[in-house]
């Protein structure tokens, strides 16, 4: 912890300061998963997010630091916008499985055009074939 | 044994963070105080204050003083500032109400609306920040009077709907009263926390809760999940344009069309017959709440012509049908945009003065079979009482009792970046919660391009022409390339405070550049901002000059008439010298007298006056008169003896 040296512990994601309360600096290598709690698959109980989603936000929100040090306001600021995020990304089934690719090295450009031609050509194919069936 | 070290000497306790509804019709304030807040009665003792301020040939009036002259000064008096606030003067909004106002309003500079009215015999133009401003600095001075400290902090509310435009013109009208805005809060979000801690003992779990706002001027639908401390928006749907005063306004309208069939006559070129026909109607309308059929009844309307006239609740319904339907098409939106169907809304509550109005109560209770519509907190006070709490929170001086209370927000219209052909392409949708950082990635339009804009709008439709421009920046020293293939990072950041700060990188140079939307255009300017603080003060110390003159007016004419009163008792002048007592009674005459012809000169010349008839009075100033205005009945035994005391009062025992 920057503020006591409180040293974290491993059962939870250290966003917050179990000593002193203060905020933490954003980490990017915890991930969204590991944030709300869940295992990092694509099958993940939706109505388990909220709680937890909640539980960050009423520790991390920016107002409760309001009065404290601009440092910790910025950090309150990330972190809370961060698990705003990892609670939406996760809700939505096609966000979900974007992150987790994301997560594996995959990035995926929903507005990216193919032009292989031969992809193309085979997923036409497909398609008629379906139609036909 | 070590001495203990002395405790430092704690600094003056500072005068807590106040709520302020800034209210198209009323305002109001409250404070947090002995662990609950405090909605703060002003000078006539009042909970709401008028949003009115009206200048004269003496001076400036602000709130109930301002709204019980408007008869006499139609055209100097101003309300619905709401309705101006951060609006250009072109907007149709604006023009339509230009038309039911009796003060003037012309286009300023950048098409700003400016207000013109005759003060001290000059004419004089206001910005609607200005008059917003007074109605705040009324506001904070009802709260100094209470608190008995200055007031520097604040949170004031808007309509969830207002845009960036109108959100920043109301922080700077806080500046110009003298106010540091800590925030900005949305007044359904407000009203939501009121409710919240109200039902808080007898709430369990997680409930959701439509808030229906409708004021005197705008109209807020919000919906929320609360539970333990924890308010969430999930939605919210508006028309910054819809309230009260347009009820009233089809009324009148519908009044001047049956006074011209009547009569043959128009009324509408008249500010002081539109304003007596509106007052009526708006009394019409609250009477048609309970009742279902009243009277109009106005003497020497225009031209010596009396009117009078019924209207019944059915026809009040009718005249403002569209209105209402609106309402529950907004009703139905939020509950879309929230993904919610109606039959899992937990709660709905009423908020603002229009939710009294019988058929939207009825058409919310039709459209939430089953549900009983909340009314046990104030509509009136609800959203002053929310701002109040959520002062406490972010200057901490709610302490434990706020532990487990957060607010999360979410922004009311989508925000984007435009595309070649005005295309406006979101990168945060509306109904998103803040704090929040999203990113969307951007590429080059044209062939080798070296220099990108980008471009910020705020609103819901898919061309930027029709939505509200929050600002722009540039991006230079792209490699030239065939368009489509440089790359840009877009991310837009919004911190709990509302404020937008949008930034762009070149994914391959690492060239950035960003913008903090502060909304300039069409907003003021430091210097201006500056000059109206200046201006506001120079009011404020003109009219304080104003109040004690007429104090010192009042002490002297008091005084003048009890010492006539005190001279005509024989028990007192018994002993006096008949010279002694002539010579009394001649200064007492001649200080009438010199009232008379001197109505409002400087305090100095009040108070010399008031000195030299103390002087001559002084055999006969009975010891237990302390000055001026403090009567003691006892001691002037001829004096109205009841004047001073309340009368007795008269109590019903059950």
């Amino acid at each position: 912890c920057w503020n006591c040296n409180a040293v974290a512990s491993s059962a939870v994601p250290f966003l917050v300061c179990h000593g002193c309360r203060s905020v933490q600096p954003p980490d990017p290598s915890i991930d969204y998963f590991q944030i709300l709690g869940v295992e990092k698959k694509y099958d993940v109980k939706v109505e388990n997010l909220e709680g937890k989603y909640k539980d960050w936000q009423k520790k991390l929100h920016p107002d409760l630091v309001h009065t404290k040090s601009k440092k910790e306001r910025d950090f309150a600021a990330e972190q809370s916008a961060r698990v705003t995020d990892a609670y939406r990304t996760l809700s939505d089934t096609l966000s979900r499985a974007v992150y987790l690719l994301k997560l594996e090295g995959l990035e995926v450009d929903e507005e990216g055009r193919i032009s292989d031609p031969e992809l193309l050509a085979e997923i036409m194919e497909i398609r008629e074939a379906v139609e036909e069936a | 044994m070590a001495e203990k070290r002395k405790r430092e000497a704690p600094a003056p306790a500072p005068a807590p963070a106040v709520g302020i509804d800034l209210g198209t019709t009323y305002s109001c304030v409250g404070v947090w105080q002995h662990g609950r807040v405090e909605i703060i009665a002003n000078d006539q003792g009042n909970r709401t204050t008028p949003s009115f301020v009206a200048f004269t040939n003496t001076g400036r009036f602000i709130g109930d003083a301002a709204k019980n002259q408007v008869d006499m000064n139609p055209t100097n008096t101003v309300f619905g500032a709401k309705r101006l606030i951060g609006r250009k003067y072109i907007d149709p909004s604006v023009q339509s109400d230009i038309k039911h106002w009796p003060f003037k309003v012309i286009p300023g500079l950048g098409n700003k609306p400016m207000i013109v009215v005759t003060y001290k015999g000059e004419e004089k133009l206001f910005a609607t920040e200005e008059i917003s401003a007074m109605v705040l600095a009324k506001m904070k001075e009802t709260a100094e009077a209470y608190l008995g400290s200055t007031v520097k902090d604040a949170v004031v509310t808007v309509p969830a709907y207002f845009n960036d435009s109108q959100r920043q013109a109301t922080k700077d009208a806080g500046v110009i009263a003298g106010l540091n805005v800590l925030r900005i809060i949305n007044e359904p979000t407000a009203a939501s926390i009121a409710y919240g801690l109200d039902t808080k003992s007898e709430s369990t779990g997680e409930k959701n809760v439509f808030i229906f706002d409708l004021g005197g001027g705008t109209f807020d639908v919000s919906i929320l999940t609360i539970e333990e401390g924890i308010f969430e928006v999930k939605a919210t749907a508006g028309d910054t344009h819809l309230g009260g005063e347009d009820f009233d306004n089809t009324m009148v309208n519908h009044f001047v069309q049956e006074f011209r069939r009547k009569n043959n006559m128009d009324i509408s070129g008249n500010p002081r017959a539109l304003w007596r026909l509106k007052t009526a109607c708006e009394r019409a309308k609250r009477i048609l709440s309970f009742s279902t059929k009243t009277e109009i009844e106005i003497d020497s309307l225009f031209q010596g012509i009396d009117f009078y006239s019924t209207i019944s609740r059915a026809k009040f319904e009718e005249l403002n049908k569209d209105f209402f339907t609106k309402c529950m098409e907004l009703v139905q939106k939020c509950l879309n945009d929230a993904k919610m169907d109606k039959s899992s809304i937990n709660d709905v509550v009423l908020v603002g003065g229009s939710t009294r109005i019988p058929k939207v109560q009825q058409l919310l209770q039709d459209f939430f079979p089953g549900k009983d519509l909340c009314k046990s907190i104030n509509p009136d006070e609800a959203v002053a009482y929310g701002a109040a709490v959520q002062a406490a929170v972010l200057s901490g001086g709610g302490q434990e009792k706020f532990q487990d209370f957060v607010l999360v927000d979410i922004t009311p219209l989508s925000l984007s970046i435009e595309l070649v052909g005005e295309v406006a392409s979101v990168v945060v949708p509306k109904n998103t919660s803040i704090p929040t950082k999203l990113g969307k990635v951007f590429v080059t339009s044209k062939d080798n391009q070296t220099v990108v804009r980008f471009t910020v709008f705020e609103g819901e439709s898919a061309s930027t022409k029709d939505n509200n421009l929050l600002g722009s920046f540039n991006l230079s020293g792209i490699p030239p390339a065939p368009k489509g293939v440089e790359m840009f990072d877009v991310y837009f950041d919004i911190d709990a405070n509302g404020i937008l700060n949008v930034s762009a990188v070149h994914k391959t140079t690492g060239q950035k550049n960003h913008i903090i939307i502060t909304n300039d255009r069409g907003r003021l300017s430091k210097e201006e901002i500056e000059k109206m603080v200046l201006a506001a003060e120079k009011y404020k110390f003109e009219e304080e000059m104003y109040k004690k003159k007429v104090e010192a007016k009042n002490a002297l004419e008091i005084f003048a008439y009890r010492m006539k009163i005190t001279i005509m008792n024989e028990k007192i002048t018994a002993k006096l010298p008949p010279a002694d007592k002539k010579k009394i009674e001649n200064a007492i005459e001649l200080a009438i007298q010199w009232l008379d012809g001197h109505q409002l000169v400087e305090v100095d010349e009040f108070e010399d006056q008031m000195e030299e008839l103390k002087r001559i009075c002084k055999p006969i100033i009975p010891k237990s008169y302390k000055g001026a205005g403090v009567i003691n009945d006892d001691a002037l035994p001829l004096g109205r003896s009841s004047s001073s005391r309340a009368a007795p009062k008269i109590e019903i025992v059950d």
